[in-house]
């Protein structure tokens, strides 16, 4: 468990750090002639300044939660699942799947949807983990190159034999009523809260189940867990099975709730869960917090772009911000995991 | 009198980490031509001493004077510019390079040209003098332990050391290697070099060492020449009291075969026979002790009792049961436990906490769960009780164990452990790297557990352990038990012959 301390550095260090960011993103406006109280303010305006903004930043921020949280699985048991963009993808592919292919009466529709999609992004996990326990095949390949696949089979979806053949757009026909997720609001649906309930779920599971301990010790040393009785082959392929299901949310969000059909999905959001997983410090309930950050930043960005402003200058105003937060929480932690006093 | 500027002296020095004082008033003389040894338990302040010395802390207090000048050290760099060189504990070579590029790693750029043949000439010539035989271009991962240590002295002679720092150099040697080591060292001192090594070993002391400061908690208790003293007396200075004698072993009458090994080979790490159709027999209420060089397959022995390693042939019994096919869960829970020697790596998760570490092998099972779930409270009195009742110093149970000094962490593993009331205890070099008070604890223990009924198979490269310890010692040699001694008819001689690999006369 965490200390008191512990907690008041690392969110003191987050502050100052994001902070910093700032200033070090200003200054590249500065060097650009751009006017930095009024880019500032734009952020703020579109990311956070009223509940539409608000809203907005949120859309963002659902699916990177769940790849978020799918990597925080993985990557506390020293798995680099770096496949979480591929697993969405998929995720979203088999909730396509029912919803476009299937016929279901209406009640099961969304049940049959979220458990295809759930397994389509454990089954793209599968090949990986499975590779990983029987040959040694190193899982940061093996992930990453899945995801390419995966792109590129619903590119060929949705550009191919499942366009929509009364629109323009590589995009599928759209959804039936009964294959949407309920909405909340005018952006949000129930995914917004299905989020911190999965959130809340795993920091259960990992804190008060012999299953996630034995994963925090798989995680720490090898021998340990051999020692300890753990068969490391078989929980290596549950975790990732665990991660990918996971991260298949983020693609079932996107297309039964965002967009109401399959399309080629916004790239990064697996990408950004990494990110957010190693910012929140691999713990679930930070997870949602860091993700919360993100689709603020991703949000200001589109706020900028929408004021004219270059969109590469918002890119790199999003990453100073981002790398400045992931050091400061690095040297954070490593502070507060030092011996101190007493060696 | 030796000339001032042939010494490195340390003068009051005090070094604090937060409110625990490592050092308090330490003063220390080495000369050139001479080893000395400083000596004290684990935490007496020994480490710290020599992270002063090469400037890898700055005391809080004290002055260092260097081959007759006073000097502050900002880092290492300024020790070894001085000439003051140390080989840690744990080696600092990496292993994929060669023993040439070792060297060179840390020399001072000087260009950025490297001349490959001058330095591998320098190189020979050094190791030549001094009685060190590498071969600059062989790669460390083929050298064993004792040549990567001489490789460690070869590179601090050719940084131009005057000063050779040793921290425990011998933790990690078989008895020879020690002994060739304490030759090298004694031909560097005879060269005109000072030498320093520390240690928690006696008799090492008395061996090799010209003077002795022995240290006790921070500070000098004793500095003294090695002629002007005794194994008896340092023993006394080091713990602040008489070491107990050899313990007095009760009568046990020999029970049942509780543990049996029939014709067990192995395979080790790098394919070769490491097991080679062993047999053991050892029965309830003995500590039945296995003692043998490094290298003759202690490590796979342990492993495959536990059900880590696969027996390619054999049969293993507990109490009466063919246990050769089953998992190590299954092993553990009919009452196998395992003390393992890699008490950092394997028998304890260095960043988990105390409770997560007592839960470690139980994790499944009552107490520890409750209705599916894990139960915290559970591993935390499991904890309070095992630090009480053991003797378990510590800053908080719930810091991370790899803040915990090994003898404290080795007591808590042998708490999870015995907790379960073991058929058979099996522990592997439990003594390894403690000081004399944790290990007379954990001899304690084992006595107790053995009194108590269990059967305790005791895998020790340390013969002192096994004579003092065991109610039957058997000697491992290349994979087998060449010979079984009980207690009644030890001998020094013949057990020191076999473990040599001489045969031994039919014991027992």
């Amino acid at each position: 468990m965490m200390r008191a301390s512990a907690w008041a550095l690392e969110s003191g260090a987050f502050v100052m750090a994001v902070a910093l960011g700032v200033v070090a993103a200003s200054m590249v406006l500065l060097a650009t002639g751009t006017p930095v109280y009024q880019t500032l303010a734009a952020i703020y305006s579109g990311a956070l300044g009223s509940a539409y903004a608000l809203q907005s930043s949120l859309v963002y921020a659902v699916p990177v939660a769940f790849t978020g949280l799918a990597a925080c699985v993985a990557f506390r048991a020293r798995i680099w699942n770096i496949g979480g963009e591929g697993q969405m993808v998929m995720g979203a592919f088999g909730a396509a799947l029912v919803a476009l292919h299937v016929p279901l009466p209406g009640p099961a529709v969304l049940p049959a949807m979220i458990l295809s999609g759930m397994a389509f992004g454990a089954l793209w996990a599968f090949g990986p983990a499975v590779l990983k326990v029987a040959f040694g095949v190193n899982e940061v390949l093996s992930t990453l190159m899945l995801n390419y696949v995966a792109i590129l089979f619903v590119d060929f979806l949705v550009f191919g034999p499942w366009r929509d053949p009364a629109g323009g757009w590589p995009y599928s026909p759209p959804f039936p009523s009964a294959a949407l997720l309920p909405a909340l609001s005018a952006d949000l649906n129930v995914a917004v809260v299905a989020a911190p309930v999965i959130a809340v779920l795993l920091a259960v599971l990992f804190r008060y189940t012999p299953w996630g301990y034995a994963t925090a010790v798989l995680g720490h040393s090898h021998p340990a867990a051999r020692y300890a009785g753990m068969r490391i082959g078989r929980l290596t392929v549950q975790v990732m099975l665990l991660s990918g299901a996971i991260a298949a949310l983020a693609g079932i969000d996107q297309v039964a709730g965002t967009a109401g059909l399959l399309y080629h999905l916004p790239p990064g959001y697996g990408y950004f869960g990494i990110l957010v997983s190693w910012l929140a410090g691999h713990n679930p309930l930070l997870v949602l917090v860091m993700a919360t950050f993100y689709g603020v930043l991703l949000q200001g960005g589109d706020a900028l772009q929408i004021a004219q402003v270059d969109p590469s200058l918002v890119r790199i105003m999003q990453g100073a911000i981002i790398i400045f937060a992931l050091a400061g929480l690095t040297l954070a932690r490593r502070r507060s995991l030092s011996p101190g006093a007493g060696a | 009198m030796p000339a001032a500027r042939d010494e490195v002296q340390a003068l009051d020095i005090s070094k604090s980490f937060g409110s625990f004082v490592a050092n308090d008033g330490v003063s220390l003389r080495l000369r050139r031509g001479e080893i000395h040894a400083v000596l004290g338990e684990n935490g007496a302040g020994k480490t710290t001493l020599m992270n002063i010395l090469s400037g890898l802390y700055s005391p809080d207090a004290g002055d260092l004077t260097v081959w007759g000048e006073r000097v502050q050290f900002r880092s290492p760099r300024d020790a070894v510019l001085r000439g003051i060189g140390m080989v840690h504990q744990h080696f600092q070579l990496v292993e994929v390079l060669s023993a040439l590029d070792n060297v060179l790693l840390g020399v001072p750029a000087g260009g950025l040209r490297l001349r490959r043949g001058e330095a591998v000439a320098r190189l020979r010539a050094i190791g030549r003098a001094n009685g060190i035989d590498i071969d600059p271009d062989v790669p460390v991962w083929q050298l064993s332990i004792g040549q990567r240590q001489k490789l460690e002295i070869l590179k601090l002679l050719y940084h131009g050391a005057e000063l050779l720092l040793l921290d425990e150099p011998t933790s990690v040697l078989t008895p020879q290697e020690a002994d060739e080591l304490y030759r090298t060292l004694r031909g560097l001192a005879d060269g005109g070099k000072a030498v320093v090594f520390i240690t928690h070993k006696l008799h090492e002391v008395m061996a090799a060492a010209d003077r002795i400061t022995v240290l006790r908690r921070g500070r000098v208790v004793a500095a003294l020449p090695a002629s002007e003293t005794t194994l008896d007396e340092l023993g006394t200075l080091m713990v602040g009291s008489r070491p107990a004698a050899l313990r007095p072993r009760q009568a046990t009458a020999p029970g049942r075969s509780i543990l049996r090994a029939e014709g067990v080979a192995a395979a080790g790490d790098r394919g070769h026979a490491a097991l080679d159709g062993l047999d053991l027999d050892v029965r309830a209420g003995e500590i039945f002790g296995i003692i043998g060089v490094a290298g003759n397959g202690q490590p796979e022995l342990a492993e495959v009792l536990a059900g880590l390693r696969r027996a390619s042939r054999g049969r293993i019994l507990l109490d009466g049961t063919d246990i050769s096919r089953w998992s190590p869960l299954r092993r553990m829970r009919a009452g196998l436990r395992f003390v393992p020697e890699d008490r950092m790596g394997m028998g304890m998760v260095m960043p988990l906490d105390i409770p997560d570490n007592m839960m470690l092998r139980d994790f499944r099972d009552p107490p520890f769960v409750r209705r599916g779930l894990i139960d915290h409270g559970a591993a935390r009195r499991r904890a309070e009780e095992a630090v009480a009742q053991y003797g378990v110093s510590h800053g908080g149970l719930g810091r991370p164990v790899r803040l915990l000094s090994g003898g404290n962490q080795q007591k808590l593993l042998l708490a999870r452990e015995i907790w379960t009331d073991p058929k058979l205890l099996l522990v592997s070099q439990p003594t390894r790297g403690l000081d004399v008070a944790a290990a007379r604890a954990v001899h304690d223990r084992l006595v107790a557990l053995r009194d108590g009924g269990s059967a305790v198979l005791l895998v020790s490269e340390d013969l002192d352990e096994v004579l003092q310890l065991a109610d039957r010692a058997a000697v491992m040699y290349g994979g087998r038990i060449t010979g079984i001694w009980p207690a009644a008819r030890f001998d020094r001689d013949g057990i020191g012959a076999a473990m040599g690999g001489g045969i031994p006369r039919a014991a027992a």
